[in-house]
């Protein structure tokens, strides 16, 4: 077997959960979808990671109940051999559309603002180095590289956010809770797209992270820390920009790094805070690429998951690089994709977990 | 066919390499270890009962060894009393001579002879003749002609089916020194010789424990070279001593020179520029190390010692480290650290601002990049690699010349060639000054071989950031750290305890308090419960 899941401990697992919330949850899939309902994208964010944890409970407890310590044996399980290929092609295609989202927010800062003048082909070619060589190692080295590289993560989004100080208002906030609380609710529903895939990839990985009380555990750490850092970057931002600004900004965050003392040294550290967020940005794209691929290798019996874990890579980097040849297109399927996602991400471990505990039920 | 079979094997993603089955298996328990390899037998050399006439025995020795024209080859035959023949064997050179006159010979021709129904000659002399502190009895052919060439005395007595072995061991060796690549101020200052027990028992002295083993073994080499295996049994953990000792059985090769060579034979990522274990030339690194539950491999010939598992700040460690003050001691590893990250970074870091984002630079630094470049006719990127590689060069140089002389080609590299090259408009001061820098990082790096290897991510970084700018120098950075984390030295990750946590208060970036670490990290898995 080459499935290169080995072992790894709980501060790793969930390291690498923890940077694969916070980058979707911060570099969100459309900017106008995310602040459509004024400044309360923070609570939004907040409620968000409630609901996908309440999944991810639901998953696990499911698969505790049943013995099964990887998602994968969920599937089998619930929908027996065909089903569970068919729903895990289903769930790594879309994790790597979920790996794609962070590298194609990346993609276009850098084509704006950093690489003006190269093509965005050429910027995706490092993308797909990282993002494929990691996904191919497998989760041990994933694992401790993030585990390596969390605390500068964190710290960079910290400076981003002390940098900006200065330029706070609280005026901006208003209306607190955003506009209805009917969007409200359908905000944090469909927000749980950044904070699905890194939970559904760590129950897939269950072996690696040695059963799934950790899985939980590393799970349940993760999101409740970035959940901390995510909704705080999102009440900063809401603080520095009003929430129409916000909805036509691309790279809300960056823009806050060059919000104020314009001229001075601070202005220099800009530049280097995003290669951090984009090194965060190919953690998390290597982690569901590989997620994706051990879901489909161990689904469809492979013994080999490296081929898979390249593919998924591969189009990963090709989804990120879609959204940014044709624009207009691009930000309407972002859209979609940042409305309806949810769904098909959620409905089949849902399903799984549900069919497998009614299994278990009759049996008893 | 064979061909054909290692392309599907390529192509085929079901069977997977031999290779990552070792790396599977590092995790759990390692195969059973089922002997030594006898290299010799391998050779095709047949071992057999030793043949009760001593004429004929001198007949064999002639015809293996050569002896007609080997004239080291000393085959003394004399008479245990009056009347039995017998036969000493022994290399001239390597054996001790006057041991051998002294306690074999003369007492030998001295005494009355065997005493009349004397059922077991050979334990007879060996027990009551000899006055050797070691002396074995052997039937076998093979054994006694290895003990030979090792140095011993091989007694045959006319009629005995078998040969007395007498531990008469003297090679030519210096004394033991002082360290010379590893010097430090506070600590002790004698370092491993050339000869391995005189190494063994320079660790007996510091680790005076029931529980410290010293196993000796062939090498593997076709040269018969012995190593010997260290390690505190019941405390270093057995799944490690099993997979260095299986490790090092399955070495086959026509010679063993130095620890080096078995390194490169028994390490799981020979391609990596990285060492996976420690070579050092200080019995208390290693002694520290096997209190630690490590094991530590020493080879006849080599003034190094192996010590496995190696993780990235065992290299980083120094020998002076223990001796210092725990606050101390904490910066000057810090210290370190910086050096060494600068080392590696620094060009490329410099490169990328410089040639993809100036605008990161503040307008005096940028002026001053500027005007230190005007005139010079390298592009930057091809500047800051061809000092680069004139710095290994210089390094290179100064290593190889002896003495004062190689200090000369160090000043001459660094300070001469550098003002000509600048006067000459090849290159330019701010990049020098960078390059010397980098250098200056490189010396704080204390292992040898870990400078060796920042070199190579040096260069690798520089290439990306030359590319890429930030976007590359960060890819590259990351694809390091990831393949740092890839590594495992015999099982354990290579970043250990960091990237895995472990509980340690061994060699990290802050060095632990003396009286806190009672007992070895949890990092060694050793028996004694952390």
């Amino acid at each position: 077997m080459n499935l290169r899941e080995g072992r790894i401990g709980r501060q790793e697992a969930a390291s690498m959960a923890w940077i694969a919330c916070v980058i979707p949850a911060i570099f969100t899939v459309s900017t106008r979808v995310t602040y459509e309902n004024g400044n309360a994208s923070y609570a939004a964010t907040a409620f968000s990671a409630l609901l996908a944890l309440l999944l991810f409970w639901f998953v696990t407890a499911a698969m505790r109940a049943r013995g099964c310590d990887t998602l994968s044996g969920l599937y089998r399980l619930a929908f027996g051999g065909f089903g569970a290929a068919v729903a895990a092609a289903l769930t790594a295609c879309l994790l790597a559309a979920s790996a794609a989202v962070p590298m194609a927010r990346m993609l276009l800062i850098l084509g704006r603002y950093v690489f003006v003048n190269a093509s965005e082909g050429r910027i995706a070619l490092y993308f797909l180095i990282a993002a494929s060589v990691l996904a191919i190692s497998g989760l041990e080295t994933v694992a401790r590289t993030a585990r390596l590289l969390v605390f500068w993560v964190f710290l960079s989004f910290l400076l981003t956010v002390v940098i900006a100080m200065p330029a706070f208002e609280s005026y901006r906030l208003y209306p607190l809770l955003g506009g209805s609380a009917e969007r409200l609710v359908w905000q944090s529903v469909n927000g749980t797209v950044r904070f699905l895939p890194a939970l559904i990839a760590l129950s897939i990985c269950g072996r690696g992270v040695q059963g799934v009380r950790n899985v939980w555990r590393g799970g349940l750490l993760a999101a409740a820390l970035s959940v901390l850092l995510a909704s705080g970057v999102q009440f900063c931002l809401g603080l520095c920009y009003g929430y129409q600004t916000l909805s036509d900004m691309h790279a809300p965050i960056y823009r806050m790094t060059m919000a104020v003392r314009t001229g001075s040294a601070y202005l220099r550290t800009d530049k280097l805070l995003l290669f951090f967020w984009v090194v965060g940005a190919m953690l998390t794209a290597a982690f569901l690429c590989y997620s994706a691929g051990l879901l489909y290798a161990k689904s469809t019996r492979m013994r080999d998951a490296r081929p898979a874990c390249a593919v998924f890579s591969v189009l990963a980097v090709v989804l990120a690089l879609l959204g940014e040849v044709g624009q207009i297109t691009s930000e309407h399927v972002a859209e979609l994709f940042f409305t309806y996602a949810w769904a098909f991400l959620a409905a089949p471990p849902a399903l799984a977990a549900g069919i497998a505990l009614l299994k278990k039920e009759r049996r008893v | 066919m064979k061909r054909l079979q290692k392309l599907m094997r390529a192509l085929r993603f079901d069977d997977p390499p031999a290779s990552y089955e070792l790396l599977e298996t590092e995790h759990g328990e390692p195969g059973f270890f089922t002997g030594w390899r006898d290299t010799r037998e391998d050779a095709g050399e047949q071992d057999g009962p030793i043949e009760p006439g001593i004429d004929a025995v001198r007949a064999r020795y002639m015809t293996e060894c050569s002896g007609d024209i080997n004239p080291d080859l000393i085959l003394r035959a004399f008479k245990i009393g009056p009347t039995t023949r017998a036969l000493a064997v022994f290399i001239n050179g390597i054996a001790d001579s006057d041991a051998i006159n002294d306690f074999i010979l003369r007492p030998a021709m001295r005494s009355d002879g065997l005493p009349d129904g004397c059922d077991d000659p050979l334990r007879y002399v060996s027990e009551q003749l000899f006055s050797m502190q070691e002396a074995t009895l052997t039937k076998s052919r093979r054994e006694a002609k290895r003990a030979v060439l090792e140095g011993q005395t091989a007694v045959y007595i006319d009629g005995c089916a078998g040969a007395v072995i007498l531990d008469t061991r003297k090679y030519p060796s210096r004394s033991v020194g002082t360290p010379q690549n590893e010097v430090v101020i506070l600590g002790p200052h004698e370092a491993f010789t050339e000869n391995i027990r005189t190494n063994a028992s320079l660790l007996r002295r510091i680790i005076r424990t029931d529980d410290f083993v010293i196993e000796f073994r062939a090498s593997g080499g076709k040269n018969n070279n012995r190593i010997a295996i260290a390690y505190r049994s019941g405390v270093a953990n057995p799944s490690l001593v099993g997979e260095v000792k299986k490790r090092f059985a399955s070495v086959d090769t026509l010679m063993v020179l130095s620890v080096g060579t078995l390194e490169q034979l028994t390490e799981s990522h020979p391609f990596a520029p990285l060492p996976q274990s420690l070579s050092t030339e200080r019995p208390d690194r290693v002694a520290a190390q096997i209190m630690q539950g490590r094991v530590a491999v020493l080879l006849e010939g080599s003034p190094l010692v192996n010590v496995m598992p190696a993780t990235l700040f065992t290299l980083m460690s120094s020998g002076e480290d223990a001796y210092l003050r725990q606050p101390v001691g904490t910066i000057i590893r810090i210290v370190r650290y910086i050096g060494a990250f600068l080392s590696i970074i620094m060009p490329a870091y410099f490169l990328a601002l410089a040639m993809h984002h100036p605008g990161m630079l503040s307008a005096e630094v940028l002026s001053t990049v500027i005007a230190s470049r005007n005139m010079v006719f390298l592009p930057l990127g091809v500047e800051m690699l061809f000092l680069l590689i004139v710095f290994q060069l210089v390094r290179e140089a100064g290593l190889s010349v002896p003495g004062a002389m190689g200090q000369s080609i160090g000043i001459i590299g660094g300070l001469i060639l550098g003002q000509a090259a600048v006067a000459a408009n090849i290159v330019s001061k701010v990049v020098l000054i960078i390059v010397a820098l980098t250098g200056l990082g490189n010396f704080t790096i204390p292992d040898y071989s870990t400078q060796i290897a920042a070199a190579y991510y040096r260069i690798f970084l520089l290439l990306f950031a030359w590319l890429g700018g930030l976007l590359g120098l960060f890819c590259a950075f990351v694809l390091t750290l990831a393949y740092l984390a890839t590594l495992k030295s015999y099982g354990v990750p290579f970043l250990t305890p960091m990237s895995p946590k472990t509980y340690s208060k061994g060699p990290w970036l802050v060095r632990g308090r003396v009286n806190g670490s009672k007992r070895p990290g949890d990092a060694m898995n050793t028996e004694e419960a952390v």
